[in-house]
């Protein structure tokens, strides 16, 4: 059976179980194949010091101290900007998760990581619906497993089911006449998903 | 690289100004229990010729051929190459090779559509999908006035990009933007080729849809463009 995910807004206390919404359960995927002349798929490997082919995996990254010594991942702590350590984000599923109400704009700020479908059993639905009922946008913290940080999730309805948005809050910054910054940015890398179908 | 955008108004003036992906970072640190941070470093861990599929040698290996290099593994150390083997390496370059690892020069580039059952639909030559952001192309204003309390729960506006001006003139353009869509409490939906497609931000990259937010305060102006490839629908 789904773990279920335990949310308090406004003091009513409310559970129900998540659904990861995968764009490509929705739109369909594209893949890129690669083939030779006589019609055989290549595949992509690395070729290193110009000599040297090596097939996908055959690198590996490992972590070092000061000394060049090999540091296991779970000897790593979270540390903040002030340097000061940091306690665990607990994850959602082992705690209540404590909804806040926000406005529209800091809905509006946030880069989106992924969505889910809060799947709602059927006797719960009309608890869910009243704390919607005027189109609520609620933040929490979301950690799906425990680490050092969590994400910003906002839950949201659109009007005939419950989703969770998750990702990261932005500041943006007024521009006055005189702000003139001219940013140098890289170009973002592409992927290969199915092209956008929808409208 | 400093990157434009040529946009159009509603009275269908357009200007060329410079844009940026407003994305926050990770704002925790992962260090050792005394503050040292640990180095990263790329190692290589195996080569072509020390694959199992190069030390077998066939296509489609048999138990008994496992088993021959199972006992091959206990007398011999073909798999490791102890002069490479943990070397830490910086930059490899990317190639096509065939299922036998050895370069391939000409390939054919086709891309399969799978549908959401992840059945394949079809396969075809890969289109290539040129940017339609600037230069010959303007990113059109479609005079579709979006409600901001209509469209936030129904497209996922997934990455944001803050338009910026770049001279006194193109401060007033996208003030007067800014001001309008703030004043409207909406969105305008952008357009990329006639004014109807997707915009395409880079060469090769993917279609999406663009809202255009505003906000002002005082003499100031935030202009945000969101780029949205998915709906809130339910699985």
């Amino acid at each position: 059976m789904a773990r279920k995910v335990k949310f308090n807004i406004n003091d009513t206390l409310l559970e129900s179980g998540i659904v990861k919404v995968d764009r490509a359960k929705l739109y369909g995927s594209t893949k890129k194949i690669v083939r030779d002349m006589n019609g055989n798929e290549c595949v992509l490997s690395n070729l290193y010091n110009g000599d040297r082919i090596l097939p996908t995996g055959s690198i590996s990254q490992v972590l070092l101290d000061n000394e060049g010594l090999f540091v296991s991942r779970s000897a790593l702590v979270g540390f903040n900007s002030s340097n000061k350590k940091v306690d665990k984000v607990s994850s959602i599923f082992s705690i209540d998760n404590k909804c806040e109400k926000v406005d529209l704009d800091e809905f509006l700020s946030v880069n989106v990581k992924s969505i889910y479908q809060l799947a709602i059993e059927e006797g719960d639905q009309e608890k869910w619906k009243i704390l919607f009922a005027n189109d609520e946008i609620y933040h929490f913290i979301f950690n799906y497993r425990e680490d050092y940080e969590g994400d910003d999730a906002y839950i949201i309805t659109n009007g005939s089911d419950l989703f969770i948005t998750v990702g990261k809050k932005n500041d943006f910054e007024f521009l006055e006449q005189n702000n003139i910054v001219i940013d140098d940015e890289e170009e973002e890398e592409i992927d290969d998903e199915l092209d956008f179908s929808m409208f | 690289m400093i990157r434009y955008i040529q946009i159009e108004d509603s009275n269908k003036i357009d200007a060329e100004i410079t844009f940026k992906s407003v994305k926050k970072g990770n704002q925790i640190y992962m260090a050792l229990e005394n503050g040292e941070k640990p180095l990263n470093k790329r190692v290589l861990k195996s080569t072509k010729e020390n694959s199992l599929d190069f030390l077998i040698g066939k296509k489609t290996p048999t138990d008994d051929d496992y088993i021959e290099f199972s006992e091959r593994l206990i007398h011999k150390d073909d798999e490791i190459d102890f002069e490479l083997f943990g070397k830490f390496i910086d930059k490899v370059d990317k190639i096509y090779t065939n299922q036998e690892l050895k370069p391939v020069f000409n390939v054919n580039i086709s891309e399969q559509i799978i549908d959401p059952k992840g059945e394949l639909v079809e396969e075809k030559e890969k289109a290539y999908s040129k940017s339609n952001i600037s230069g010959e192309t303007i990113v059109k204003w479609t005079g579709k006035y979006m409600p901001k309390k209509k469209l936030f729960n129904k497209v996922v506006l997934a990455s944001k990009y803050q338009l910026k001006h770049i001279n006194g003139l193109t401060f007033d353009f996208l003030f007067k933007i800014a001001k309008d869509l703030h004043e409207k409490d909406s969105f305008m939906m952008l357009g990329g080729g006639k004014g109807n497609e997707p915009i395409i931000i880079n060469d090769g990259g993917k279609p999406y849809r663009a809202f255009l937010e505003g906000r002002i305060k005082d003499k100031s102006y935030i202009l945000i463009m969101h780029l949205s490839n998915q709906e809130y629908k339910s699985l």
